[in-house]
């Protein structure tokens, strides 16, 4: 693989497409070629700043979806409503259903999706793929972020009881918040877990799967956490249990 | 059992957010982007009986939201963003928000659509080819521009980059 093959290549690279042994032959020659591997980081370094302010809370954005889910659920109400003969029949049916559709309970809308969107993309970036990152593994440097973060260094110890060992951490942003993201590590198997003071924002409770990964989510005690992993499903659930019950 | 209302707000009215998201970024105009997710979610609506449980939700949505906005004929459409509009408070007491949102909005609409869906929004290569109608090729290429204007704007010089993000790495950290 030459300098051009990795140009060409690289949108594949940063969407974790590559076949196994493209990936490999990447890897290989981004890890002897500097100007390809400062490429890739320059790639990175403008991924991370666009998606920093794209993704920046921003309360506004909010508040625009619930005009539109309102604006939504009164043209349904209309369009059923042109069916029916009588015009105030149909005006009331139309503000009834309206205000029915806007009170569905909507599960996932207590979440912020983005979160585990977010947090899958990070471990395959950061994880799977090991693109380069500042990772601490001193423990006193460990210690150290995970206290600037709020978060008991105990909590973080207390995750190690799902057989597990603290291997590195470092600081990201996971929907537009920042997030301590520890990985545990046994026998090459590794886990993400991105962890933050627990907020008025709640995390879901369910296990779910997005491509090859398991992705799970607690609050318990004083934090929040999101699991991120390619171990199996029931692995994830052990792992995830026994974390919680842990804290 | 579930009616459709309620399937519908689970599938839909759940990325309300991530779609607005996107296509205010992509309109250039946070009025126009009201419309075109309110346009999004009613087709979506009409089409709800063609929609298949456990296929991807994210990538039919943004589907139907790029369909409408190439179908009214915004296709290589060029406006600069409001960036008062759209962005927060600076970093650093810098405009490095505006930097990027300016660089952003300077791309062709083609080349900030794959930008945004495949590093904001998460999709694939092969996601976004099925999205767009277009060959892998073509969405790797024009990934590949994107970035490359992105780079060039910002003036982030490949010998830079790495000292970038160790640096931007420190400051999280402390």
């Amino acid at each position: 693989m030459n300098c051009e093959d990795i140009e060409k290549l690289s949108p594949l690279w940063h969407t974790g497409e590559l076949e196994p042994a493209r990936q490999t032959a990447f890897d290989t020659h981004v890890a002897t070629c500097q100007d390809c591997a400062d490429a890739l980081r320059s790639q990175i370094s403008v991924d991370s700043s666009l998606r920093d302010v794209v993704l920046a809370v921003d309360p506004h954005l909010q508040q625009s979806a619930r005009r539109i889910e309102t604006r939504v659920a009164a043209e349904i109400a209309g369009e059923r409503s042109r069916r029916w003969l009588f015009p105030s029949i149909a005006a009331a049916a139309a503000a009834i259903a309206a205000v029915i559709f806007i009170a569905i309970p909507r599960p996932a809308a207590k979440v912020d999706a983005r979160v585990l969107a977010d947090a899958s993309r990070d471990h395959t970036v950061e994880v799977i793929q090991n693109a380069p990152r500042h990772w601490r593994t001193d423990p006193s440097e460990i210690a150290a972020i995970v206290a600037s973060q709020g978060v008991s260094a105990a909590d973080v110890k207390a995750l190690e009881a799902t057989g597990y060992r603290l291997d590195r951490a470092k600081i990201c942003r996971v929907a537009g918040l920042p997030y301590l993201h520890l990985v545990y590590a046994k026998a090459g198997r590794e886990f993400s877990v991105y962890m933050r003071k627990k907020s008025d924002q709640p995390l879901p409770d369910a296990l779910s799967v997005a491509g090859s990964l398991q992705v799970a989510s607690f609050s318990r005690g004083r934090v929040q956490a999101v699991v991120v992993t390619e171990a199996s499903v029931a692995d994830c659930d052990r792992f995830t249990h026994t974390a919680e019950a842990a804290l | 059992m579930q009616t459709r209302d309620e399937e519908f707000g689970e599938v839909a009215l759940t990325q309300t957010v991530n779609l607005l998201r996107f296509a205010r970024r992509l309109t250039s105009d946070p009025s126009s982007a009201e419309d075109l997710v309110q346009e999004t979610l009613m087709r979506a609506w009409r089409a709800f009986d063609q929609f298949r449980g456990g296929t991807n939700a994210r990538a039919w949505l943004f589907r139907i939201m790029l369909n409408v906005f190439y179908g009214q004929g915004r296709k290589g459409h060029l406006t600069l963003v409001p960036l008062g509009d759209l962005d927060g408070p600076t970093v650093d007491g810098r405009n490095q928000n505006l930097e990027v949102s300016d660089a952003l909005a300077r791309l062709p609409a083609d080349q900030r659509a794959v930008l945004l869906l495949g590093v904001v929004e998460g999709f694939t290569c092969r996601e976004m080819s099925d999205m767009l109608a277009i060959p892998m090729g073509t969405v790797m290429s024009r990934l590949s521009r994107a970035r490359g204007a992105m780079r060039r704007q910002l003036g982030v010089a490949e010998n830079e980059a790495g000292a970038k993000v160790e640096a931007y790495s420190q400051r999280e950290s402390s």
